[in-house]
């Protein structure tokens, strides 16, 4: 019950910012409309950049949105006040986790969406629930990856921080032109990075061809590594804060 | 029985002894103030009790328990330090996200009643004034209907009319043997309303005990009145005043003068033999806020 109640509240104030809805929410349709749609000639191609604008959205939720709240809640005299609370310690991170994954929801919705006003997309009924596994497990390392940075920065630097890392991990990922169209150094780069590993694993969905072992161990070992790093700059601001 | 027990507590902040061996207990239904100059430790001592931190050394016990404990959370409450609230939801979303944590609470209604909350019900916590956010605050101190209610500053940024309407609450809850933990700038508060000081200074215990006890201690005496004679000059009043056996310190406002004695009949007698032209006289206890100063200077004497 006090999940829900927070991870209500949590949605609400969000909701109430437009700022927030439209850098987070609606920027990937928007980049969908300008970068896609020009490019998508063929079903198959507007399904592979339909696939690549929905993860750009799951990371910018779930890398942006954690990283920026949990940098400026740990600073805050309402977070000290929430610990004199009778709550237990996953309360929060879990309505945080909650609200992720309804802005996610209503990001990749907002993609599919145009994606239906604008191109011709022939994606089978049964591809879809693998896509959507596939955004919602490959989106779990950037998860991570944004509490690591919101634990680790201090909240007046975060938002350059969570950009700096946000934009040019989508760009290099191949999130927003495919791969063989970026510049020959930042191709070579690609393989190795968490975003193009997840768009792989998002466009063999799509394409229902075999999955490459590389990218979900690759994905794995980064998850691994951002748990790691999120617990440890957890204890560390704990440990000096409290 | 004791509900808020420091034993031995010493902290650290930032290369700091902020709490140096602090020893005392708060027992159920005490009105406990906290007074102290700013970095005594007042705020520390806050933190430990509400459980926000951790004695370096030393033991901290609420209801015999560890104050992190759910069960002392329950029934121990506070206001948000910096009154603090999530800016884009309202007062009414704000306490009711707030009552959800308690089992047994007061009703949301009722707080609106008693804190006058009716007219910023809907309104964003973000566009509260001060005083206004100082009522929410203490609105959700005591949703909870806590057992232990610890307050910093409650008062702070009030109008006359709202800090009068507080410290009825404040004595209510008081006779219902709520204990209160109070910190606050305002001394005539502490005199109003508390059983008991503690006087804190480089994170030791300065003073212990009651009100009076307090003003029993420097028990000086005020003498006040005011010279008609304006021709004599100002240099010669004061060296007059000073001259009398008695006499601890004077103090002078245009005509009116504050002499500080510790026996105000023998001081009266003496100053009569020889008295300066003047009117209005009266005599004086001295307040809280000059006791406390007087035993500041005392201590480092």
């Amino acid at each position: 019950m006090l999940i829900v109640r927070h991870t209500y509240f949590r949605i609400l104030e969000m909701l109430r910012q437009p700022s927030y809805l439209v850098s987070t929410v609606l920027f990937p349709s928007l980049f969908f409309w300008f970068f896609a749609i020009p490019n998508a000639t063929d079903p198959g191609r507007a399904q592979l950049l339909m696939g690549s604008f929905a993860a750009f959205g799951v990371i910018g939720v779930v890398l942006f949105q954690f990283s920026v709240l949990i940098a400026n809640e740990k600073s805050s005299p309402w977070n000290s006040y929430l610990r004199t609370l009778p709550i237990p310690a996953h309360v929060s991170f879990v309505s945080l986790l909650i609200s992720g994954i309804f802005f996610s929801v209503m990001t990749v919705g907002g993609v599919l969406i145009t994606t239906h006003l604008s191109v011709t997309v022939a994606l089978p009924g049964e591809r879809w629930l693998p896509f959507f596994c596939a955004l919602f497990l490959g989106g779990l390392p950037f998860a991570f990856f944004g509490f690591f940075l919101g634990f680790a920065a201090r909240s007046r630097n975060i938002l350059p921080i969570a950009n700096l890392v946000y934009l040019p991990l989508s760009f290099a990922g191949g999130l927003w032109i495919p791969p063989h169209g970026l510049p020959k150094i930042v191709q070579d780069i690609s393989p190795y990075l968490p975003s193009r590993m997840f768009a792989e694993i998002v466009w063999a969905t799509l394409a229902a061809s075999e999955l490459k072992s590389q990218n979900i161990f690759g994905l794995l070992g980064y998850l691994i590594l951002f748990i790691f790093l999120s617990v440890y700059f957890f204890k560390r601001d704990e440990g000096q804060k409290f | 029985m004791k509900q808020i027990e420091f034993i031995d507590v010493s902290k650290n902040l930032s290369g700091r002894l902020i709490l140096n061996s602090l020893n005392f207990a708060v027992s159920r239904g005490e009105f406990f103030s906290l007074l102290g100059p700013n970095g005594a430790g007042k705020s520390t001592v806050m933190n430990l009790t509400l459980g926000l931190r951790r004695p370096d050394s030393g033991k901290i016990q609420v209801f015999g328990m560890n104050p992190r404990e759910k069960k002392v959370k329950l029934k121990m409450t506070c206001t948000p330090q910096d009154l603090s609230f999530p800016l884009l939801l309202t007062v009414l979303e704000t306490l009711s996200l707030v009552a959800s944590h308690y089992a047994e609470k007061k009703s949301i209604e009722e707080l609106i009643e008693l804190l006058d909350l009716k007219e910023i019900l809907y309104r964003k916590t973000g566009g509260l004034s001060g005083g206004e956010k100082r009522r929410l605050g203490l609105a959700c101190a005591l949703i909870g209907n806590p057992e232990i209610l610890i307050l910093d500053e409650p008062t702070t940024g009030m109008d006359i009319e709202s800090r009068q309407r507080l410290w009825g609450i404040l004595k209510t809850l008081s006779a219902q043997k709520t204990t209160i933990l109070l910190t606050t700038h305002y001394l005539e508060e502490v005199e109003e309303l508390s059983s008991r000081v503690l006087m804190l200074d480089h994170g030791k215990t300065l003073f212990d005990g009651s009100v009076q006890q307090i003003k029993s201690k420097v028990s000086y005496r005020k003498v006040i009145l005011k010279i008609v004679d304006l021709a004599v000059p100002r240099a010669k009043t004061l060296e007059h005043f000073q001259k009398l056996a008695g006499t601890h310190r004077v103090e002078d406002r245009d005509t009116l003068w504050t002499i500080w004695t510790l026996n105000s009949d023998l001081w009266l007698e003496e100053f009569f033999q020889d008295p300066l032209p003047f009117k209005d006289l009266i005599v004086e206890e001295s307040s809280l806020e000059e006791a406390f100063l007087e035993f500041q200077k005392n201590a480092y004497r």
